[in-house]
């Protein structure tokens, strides 16, 4: 069990392999979208991979040391309280705020850049609906960037 | 033509052109290099309270590109925050953090401490990796009395009687650690923060022009801003304009050679 801190690194991760995930290793055009070479060639940046796990990574750290202090009841309960919250109410191309889980992972009342750099709102973007919400159930893993 | 995408971009920061840009630098093509910066900023305790101090000089690489710049930046009542390094994060590091603590103070009903913002600070950089190029002097007063920090671009912090930051950093600290007491009056500590500023400005190339103080004590805080100017641009001392006339001219009489009528209205549709 660690108590990690930052991500771990390994920009290897990043170089995504052709139609890893499906059946014959061809890439899935139908639900991935037309293959991008981008993606294959170069890794992203060294802070995207970092950013991207921030938050996974904290929110481990929090559950394991709630976990060492309270036992192990005390992280269930927390993951428990989220998946109530976490229910997607919405079409998944549809803006959706969730005041609800603002509060148990405690960004009710912070500010960050994700919140005005950048667009963040769905529905500003022509997205495949039941693409979408194959990725959200879990259908499909990669999905298509825009 | 039916869409594909199922990812619609998040928001913060966008990573799209780097790799476009290793591509085009693996092709031979030749990328901008990163642009220097410079600046002194300065803070220092005193008996009653604490003063900041920072030149106003904005560098991009060789070129001055603002002679008058303000980096004393304000992040709640009783706290400023001077700013180091690349100017835009400097402004959107202190402004986010200015929004957090305003929502800190609102919903925990007081005001915020300086340990507080420190700690926000540093996270925030932290979380960044140093990519956010913000080097920092905090200083504010509150409940538990004066504070000051420095914050380096990857998180780290210090707490200090007297900081300096900044490429004209060693200048001032060496005028810091030669005069600095514990018992400074407010004049004394204005007159060692001005002191430290403009040894950076003529001794550093990355400061100049003019020193801005803050003097910050228990609930009240003093923004001087262009406090001293020691660079003033001397008068000419002629004019250089041309007098009326100068170019000779064969004749100023045009209106003979033109028609004005009234036309049509001009077709702006």
């Amino acid at each position: 069990m660690s108590l990690r801190i930052v991500p771990t690194t390994n920009a290897q991760n990043s170089v995504a392999t052709v139609g890893a995930d499906t059946e014959y290793k061809v890439h899935d055009t139908m639900r991935n979208g037309i293959h991008t070479v981008r993606s294959q060639v170069i890794a992203g940046h060294a802070l995207e991979d970092h950013l991207s796990k921030w938050e996974e990574t904290q929110e481990q750290l929090k559950l394991n040391l709630a976990r060492n202090v309270y036992g192990l009841h005390q992280p269930l309960r927390m993951q428990m309280e989220r998946h109530f919250v976490e229910k997607p109410n919405r079409i998944p191309v549809l803006k959706q705020s969730n005041l609800a889980q603002d509060i148990l992972s405690g960004k009710d009342s912070t500010i960050e850049f994700e919140d005005f750099l950048g667009e963040s709102d769905p529905s500003m973007y022509l997205l495949d609906v039941h693409g979408v919400a194959e990725r959200v159930v879990g259908l499909s893993k990669n999905g298509a960037p825009l | 033509m039916a869409t594909t995408a199922t990812a619609a971009p998040k928001g913060g920061f966008n990573f799209d052109y780097y790799a476009r840009n290793e591509m085009l630098a693996e092709k031979g093509v030749k990328l901008p290099k990163a642009t220097k910066t410079g600046t002194t900023i300065v803070g220092c305790l005193y008996k009653d309270g604490l003063v900041l101090g920072a030149d106003t000089r904005a560098t991009a690489g060789p070129i001055v590109a603002d002679k008058n710049c303000e980096k004393i930046h304000y992040l709640a009542p009783n706290m400023y925050c001077c700013g180091a390094g690349t100017a835009a994060d400097t402004e959107f590091t202190t402004n986010l953090i200015a929004s957090k603590l305003e929502l800190h103070t609102l919903a925990t009903g007081r005001e915020a401490r300086v340990a507080t913002a420190m700690t926000m600070l540093k996270q925030m950089l932290f979380r960044y990796q140093g990519h956010i190029g913000a080097a920092l002097v905090l200083g504010g007063f509150d409940v538990t009395g004066p504070h000051l920090y420095t914050i380096y671009p990857h998180g780290s912090t210090d707490k200090l009687p007297f900081v300096t930051m900044g490429s004209g950093s060693l200048a001032a600290m060496s005028v810091f650690e030669s005069k600095w007491r514990a018992d400074l009056t407010r004049d004394e500590a204005v007159d060692l923060v001005k002191d430290a500023i403009e040894a950076g400005i003529f001794n550093d190339l990355g400061s100049g022009s003019n020193v801005d103080v803050c003097v910050i004590t228990k609930g009240n805080v003093e923004y001087l801003r262009n406090y001293k100017k020691p660079n003033e641009r001397a008068p000419k001392l002629q004019s250089y304009k041309f007098a009326r006339g100068t170019t000779s001219t064969l004749t100023s009489d045009f209106r003979k050679f033109v028609d004005v009528i009234e036309g049509d209205a001009m077709d702006i549709s």
